[in-house]
């Protein structure tokens, strides 16, 4: 693709693909990959350093342990898992929904 | 979205290999425990089976997928399903450290080393959300690609050339050096001879087929790993409760365990053994108020030991022991003043509550003695949990032979799922982590202690025996029963120890041995890769030769593969001081010197060329600054006798949290002074942005 400029021109380019949907659902995808990010990111800041943060005043019992300590070892690492998954599964809507499918 | 014929069929290829290979490496492993069990096959035997088999058939994918063309030598050809590279990132990503060392820092430091558990997996979030889609996009070779690329020009693509550089050399070190400590455990070679073997196991795959090699290695080397991670642990957890469930279970053994440390703190033998050694602390206190005094009494009392010892005719080996003695004293007054300090220090670290350790599940219990490094109240020891979590999550998301890993997967949708993936198996393992350093502790408090010395399990011997460093247990009060303060226990043990400690075996502790093995060899291939492709791709054909044809291409990278390794492997045999902070201290650097160059020339299109390269600069001179001014090996490094003074308390390990937002501030403000980036990069960089038809 033209505008990636010189510096590509001499290596097979398989990044070439110009965008196949109209720009105003162009800007519509860049926009709701936004505020997905942005959410999934305020979901990760708040399971990793909002809640540990407290870990030490959250001693009720879960199951045996105490539940800050539950947090830290793998309340955080499953939602951290979920945000992953659900970024992956959403924006393959997203995707579709500006209809940028990406097979040839 | 319908997946063309050919990737099916590839998919289901790939499927019945390493299910196959998975059924094959179970199969060896009975075979070899019935040789065990039945014709007492010696561990030595075991060791070596399992380091040559496994070696071997890394070696074996290498020269399978030997290879010559540069998208298959740089990216693997770009085909490698989402779920696949995602094991393959695991096995990148987990390294000896995480292995072997992870388990360890649990026990020693309880909930403190909770904050590898989730730096190491909360970074993947980062790396999903804001790098790996957008770089699979753009789809080229290296991460200094995406920095010449986006920032127009070659000063910002050498920056991180040399940054890349240091970061995967400081960490490959590490690697090689595990490498070589696991394969003379195996074998019982030399640790010089373990480092070059290993150093084969690792050439021979990288060296033939590039990354397309390494993955296919990778993937195998996951499954090993994972396998021999989790069986031990199942077991383990079968044995204290009856369910091979460790995740579900170890809250209960928290609980039993919690309650046995209040146990042990009020113990009066406990308290013999801790006055003990508080004693001996006390004695080299008295003499280092006057070294020279002291000195002179020791060589005089040592003298007249020997003059007595020949006046009476002692057995020769009597004489001999006291001669010896005499010539270990200190020969100065500096020598024997560090000697002493050193050994004052070593008496009082043990002559501590709980040998030292933490209560397991108090989070930021804060630690009121020791050295201004070790000292810290609840509050600042909260602030370096936190600060921890947050540098090992911004430095994985910016490590270089991770990020490049999202290159070979075929679209912008499967490197999204690949993530995802990635994380299921790593967590996979960070989760069982915690669960076998409480199973480990149990055994060792609730069962362990209080029993008669002569009924000491085996494998207590067995690893003393290994290593009196990473295990010694002595009578310290002579009431012949075993107290906690009476073990020394180093934290690379208990991963290694666990078959043992769960009846299990030898040949499981073999397995363990080679699933760290893989851990090891899996991360080094990955990081020799990158430091050669960023020489090679990026400094000789980039901006060197751009001429040159691609096959040069690829035998200069492999060329320069080879010296890196050597040269790693030097380092590495020469047993580098402190080799477990350089580690973590990467990814301070990792996260100050690419997070905020990668991460805002992706979201901000208005960042600029001289922006960037500042903020490279600069965030990695703030990170490794503070390094220098406050970690103790490295002030000796560079003579810095200023006084040492911790900001906000903060350690020098997580320098990150002062070099991330310099390198954020930096570019944030030089590119509102600086003449935007070209027409044709803005739009080069929107369309990054949306997946497209991305197959070459």
């Amino acid at each position: 693709m033209q505008a990636q400029g010189r510096l590509q021109a001499d290596i097979p380019n398989d990044a070439a693909a110009s965008p196949s949907a109209p720009a105003p659902a162009l800007a519509r995808h860049w926009r709701r990959t936004r505020v997905l990010t942005a959410v999934l990111l305020l979901v990760w800041f708040g399971a990793s350093f909002v809640t540990v943060f407290f870990a030490a005043e959250l001693r009720q019992r879960f199951f045996g342990w105490p539940l800050g300590f539950w947090i830290a070892s793998q309340g955080a690492l499953l939602v951290f898992l979920l945000v992953v998954v659900v970024y992956a599964w959403a924006m393959g809507r997203i995707d579709a929904a500006s209809g940028l499918g990406e097979e040839p | 979205m319908a997946v063309p014929p050919q990737d099916a069929r590839f998919r289901s290829q790939l499927d019945r290999i390493y299910l196959a290979f998975a059924l094959a490496f179970v199969t060896f492993v009975v075979l070899l425990g019935l040789a065990e069990a039945v014709a007492g096959l010696s561990k030595r035997w075991i060791g070596f089976s399992f380091l040559l088999l496994t070696v071997l058939l890394y070696a074996g994918i290498g020269i399978l997928s030997r290879t010559t063309d540069p998208a298959e030598y740089y990216v693997a050809g770009r085909r490698v399903p989402a779920f696949y590279n995602g094991m393959a990132t695991a096995a990148d990503w987990m390294s000896a450290a995480s292995f072997i060392g992870m388990a360890g820092t649990l026990y020693l430091s309880g909930f403190g080393g909770l904050a590898y558990v989730m730096g190491w997996t909360g970074g993947y979030c980062l790396m999903a959300l804001l790098l790996a889609p957008y770089l699979r996009k753009f789809g080229q070779y290296t991460i200094p690609d995406f920095l010449g690329a986006r920032y127009e020009g070659h000063l910002p693509r050498l920056i991180g050339v040399a940054c890349a550089i240091l970061v995967s050399f400081m960490y490959l070190v590490a690697q090689i050096y595990g490498v070589g400590l696991i394969t003379a455990r195996l074998t019982g070679l030399p640790f010089e001879v373990g480092v070059f073997v290993g150093l084969g196991g690792i050439l021979v795959c990288s060296f033939l087929g590039g990354m397309r090699a390494v993955t296919w290695t990778q993937v195998a080397q996951y499954i090993v790993l994972i396998l021999a991670y989790l069986v031990p642990v199942c077991w383990l957890a079968a044995k204290q409760t009856g369910l091979p469930l460790p995740l579900v279970v170890y809250g209960v053994q928290l609980e039993k365990v919690s309650e046995r440390e209040q146990q042990l703190k009020i113990d009066p033998r406990e308290k013999e053994v801790i006055a003990t050694f508080q004693g001996r602390a006390d004695a080299y206190a008295r003499r280092l108020e006057n070294v020279p005094a002291a000195l002179e009494a020791e060589v005089d009392a040592a003298k007249a030991r020997v003059a007595r010892l020949k006046h009476t005719n002692a057995p020769q080996s009597e004489i001999h022991a006291a001669e010896r003695a005499l010539a270990q004293l200190p020969h100065n007054e500096a020598e024997a003043r560090r000697m002493w300090e050193a050994e004052k220090a070593a008496n009082e670290a043990r002559a501590r509550p709980l040998a030292g350790m933490p209560e397991h599940a108090v989070p930021f219990a804060g630690e009121p003695d020791g050295d201004p490094l070790a000292r810290s109240s609840p509050e600042s020891s909260r602030r370096n949990f936190l600060a921890l979590v947050f540098c090992l999550m911004v430095g994985s998301a910016a490590l270089p032979h991770v990020l490049t890993r999202y290159y070979t997967t075929p679209s912008v949708r499967e490197a999204r799922a690949s993530v995802a993936w990635s994380l299921f198996f790593i967590v996979l393992l960070y989760v069982t982590a915690p669960a076998l350093a409480v199973l480990v502790k149990y055994e060792i408090f609730n069962v362990l202690v209080g029993t008669p010395f002569d009924r000491l399990p085996a494998w207590i011997a067995n690893w003393s025996k290994v290593d009196p460093g990473l295990l010694s247990v002595q009578d310290v009060n002579g009431d012949g029963i075993f107290q906690l303060g009476e073990m020394k226990i180093g934290g690379d043990i208990i991963m290694l120890a666990t078959p043992e400690i769960a009846g299990l075996p030898y040949v499981i502790a073999g397995m363990v041995a080679a699933g760290g093995l893989a851990a090891a060899l899996s991360t080094a291939d990955g990081l020799l890769l990158t430091i050669s492709n960023a020489l090679s791709h990026d400094t000789y054909y980039r901006v060197i030769s751009p001429g040159a044809g691609t096959a040069r291409r690829v035998t200069i990278s492999k060329a320069l593969l080879l010296v890196v390794a050597l040269a790693a492997a030097a380092v590495a045999a020469h047993k580098p001081a402190d080799i477990l902070f350089l580690v973590s201290a990467t990814f301070s650097l990792a996260a100050s010197a690419f997070f905020p160059a990668l991460v805002l020339g992706i979201f901000w299109k208005r960042a600029t060329r001289v922006a960037a390269c500042w903020g490279m600069v600069l965030g990695l001179a703030t990170a490794a600054s503070y390094m220098v001014l406050t970690q103790p090996w490295l002030r000796r490094v560079f003579r810095i006798d200023a006084p040492l003074e911790l900001w906000w308390d903060l350690h020098p390990v997580s320098a990150g949290v002062l070099g991330v937002p310099v390198g954020f501030a930096t570019i944030v403000l030089l590119s509102l002074f600086t003449r935007a980036p070209s027409a044709e990069t803005q739009a080069a960089l929107v369309s990054w942005r949306y997946p497209g038809q991305t197959r070459g």
